[in-house]
């Protein structure tokens, strides 16, 4: 087994599933879109270790039952997930951004994914703010349709829309073009509650006709159709790569850090600052760091919330996706940010994206002057 | 969640002044040190006086282009008043700042140092008092700067950059509790409750992290990085 014959193996499917609809105009029956779950993974000696994949999928800390087969490829792993074996293919050739494909059905899939990546440590989903995710549709082809969503918990992955909604809920999809997209946000009735969920994009080779039409959530799900895996593939590296610049240069940025020596202490670093566009009120400013704080998903953070004075609350959390500790200060103004100099940036991401599908749309990391 | 009045403790303090020599990250609100020209040398730097006698500022500030220096002390609430120590920093001169911080003046006759005393509103007076207690002054000028939850002013300014000065008596304009001021870790003079809140986080970060043992030093090693 090597990546050569996965792509082969994942191509042939598509290509399949393709012909199918072509042919007569419906899916065929149990064959399931290709899906690839782009994923963050803090594991040490991914890269040179044969071991590393299987050692750590198989450990304590992994939420749910996984039987690893390794192959010639030391980046390359298939994966049994579960008491059904819901398979997958892993891709650690970027030893940090994990991409794991499948085509087994969305909802053995979604099951599996929201067990092993977000119920895991060390593990987490990528995470793509509206504004970043935006800019980067053009870069990865052409959108065709964009999703917004908000209020709406219907867990990760799973794009099924439950029949109580809050009252506040959005649920709404348009044409693609992000012009009009953001044309349509920027309007008062719209801007708090337009957050960008998912789009549709078609990425095509000019040259062969080729094609891969793909559904990409703000959570790093990419629902694939098409008749080209290589082009799937490619869009997913793009993405991956822009991801990553983002998370590492919000790293470089936001980690806090001191350097001692005989000169005294010197800092290095800057706060991260989310500033809320209209001031919370006592109740919604309480509201909002229980669900911060309480451990759950989304937000996966846990910590004591501690009072200073009226509208200021200081928080010194922990980050259950690494155990990175991260310090808040939550006013009813912003959400003030200190990453310490160990702590995954995925965090900054997870929190910004959920705050801006959970909280309000218009929530963007100021970037520090 | 306790909706009680908010105390600053010295940590605290001493972080807001920081985000005024650094970046207050928070639009409108610029830090007034860094736009007079002030940089951050370093915090806690060993420093001596005429006579020897150890001490650390809080913040160590520098304005080489303007040949000035600050020693920076934070003071927050209670008996705020040390005269020993507030005489340490008065009986400093340029020529134990520039030895103690390495710093290389254009012209070191002509390096200003100043004492900065920052108080919460209120304990300016009894800074005043230890001022007027102490003789042979050898800093070049001094300010007692007092801090409220909506401004800063500088009371007793004789400080010598006269940019610095101007600026102080005519306030700055800062909402005190928007500032950052968890920057820096916590010290021994937290309340116990922060010092068993950031433990907490340590240890509960180890056990995430997959540490089901450790030590003392190991803890504290790692609990004080921020």
């Amino acid at each position: 087994m090597s990546r050569q014959e996965m792509i082969a193996t994942l191509d042939e499917r598509m290509v399949r599933t393709s012909d199918h609809f072509r042919e007569t105009g419906r899916r065929q029956y149990k064959r399931n879109p290709l899906k690839s779950f782009l994923v963050e993974a803090n594991v040490p000696g991914v890269a040179e270790d044969r071991d590393a994949v299987s050692n750590f999928l198989t450990s304590d800390g992994i939420d749910i039952p996984v039987r690893v087969v390794k192959t010639d490829d030391i980046s390359i792993h298939r994966l049994f997930v579960g008491k059904d074996d819901t398979e997958f293919w892993l891709d650690t050739l970027d030893d940090r951004f994990w991409i794991l494909h499948t085509v087994e059905s969305a909802t053995e899939a979604d099951y599996v994914i929201r067990r092993l990546v977000n119920n895991s440590r060390k593990l987490d989903s990528i995470w793509l703010p509206s504004g970043f995710f935006e800019q980067t549709i053009d870069i990865l082809g052409l959108p065709r349709q964009l999703t917004s969503k908000f209020s709406v918990r219907t867990g990760l992955y799973q794009e099924s829309i439950p029949e109580d909604l809050a009252a506040d809920a959005l649920v709404m999809k348009m044409g693609g073009s992000v012009d009009r997209w953001r044309e349509f946000r920027s309007t008062p009735e719209l801007s708090r509650t337009m957050a960008l969920w998912s789009a549709r994009i078609v990425r095509r080779n000019e040259d062969t006709d080729l094609s891969a039409d793909d559904d990409i959530t703000a959570s790093g799900k990419v629902t694939a159709r098409g008749d080209s895996f290589n082009i799937h593939q490619e869009l997913l590296t793009v993405l991956k790569n822009q991801y990553a610049g983002l998370i590492k240069g919000w790293e470089r940025t936001f980690h806090l850090d001191w350097a001692t020596d005989h000169d005294g202490l010197k800092p290095s670093g800057k706060t991260a600052v989310i500033p809320f566009t209209n001031r919370l009120g006592e109740e919604p400013l309480v509201g909002l760091v229980e669900a911060l704080f309480e451990g759950g998903e989304p937000y996966r953070l846990f910590g004591s919330p501690i009072r200073q004075g009226p509208n200021r609350i200081v928080t010194r959390a922990v980050d259950l996706h690494t155990g990175g500790r991260i310090n808040f200060e939550i006013t009813d103004s912003f959400i003030r940010v200190y990453l310490f100099p160990q702590t995954c940036g995925n965090v900054l991401a997870r929190l910004v994206t959920n705050l801006q599908h959970f909280h309000d749309a218009r929530i963007t990391l100021e970037p520090v002057a | 969640m306790d909706p009680n009045g908010f105390r600053i403790s010295h940590r605290q303090l001493v972080s807001a002044i920081l985000s005024l020599v650094t970046s207050t990250d928070i639009p409108g609100v610029p830090a007034y040190l860094a736009e007079l020209g002030y940089e951050l040398h370093s915090i806690e730097l060993p420093m001596i006086d005429v006579h020897g006698r150890t001490y650390t500022p809080d913040l160590f500030v520098t304005n080489l282009g303007r040949h000035n220096v600050l020693l920076i002390d934070c003071k927050t609430w209670g008996p705020v008043a040390d005269d020993l120590q507030i005489s340490k920093y008065l009986r400093t001169s340029s020529q134990e700042v520039i030895t103690q911080s390495g710093i290389t003046p254009f012209d070191p006759t002509l390096l200003t140092s100043d004492a900065l005393f920052i108080v919460m509103s209120g304990g300016e007076g009894d800074i005043a008092g230890a001022v007027a207690r102490c003789n042979n002054h050898r800093i070049n000028g001094f300010g007692i700067v007092a801090v409220s939850l909506t401004r800063i002013d500088c009371p007793h300014n004789e400080l010598t950059d006269i940019a610095l000065s101007r600026s102080l008596d005519q306030g700055w304009d800062v909402k005190l509790q928007d500032l950052p001021l968890e920057r820096l870790p916590y010290e021994p003079t937290c309340p116990n409750w922060e010092l068993a809140d950031a433990i907490f986080q340590t240890v509960f970060s180890m056990y995430i992290e997959g540490i089901r043992d450790f030590t003392m030093y190991l803890l504290g090693k790692s609990r004080g990085r921020l």
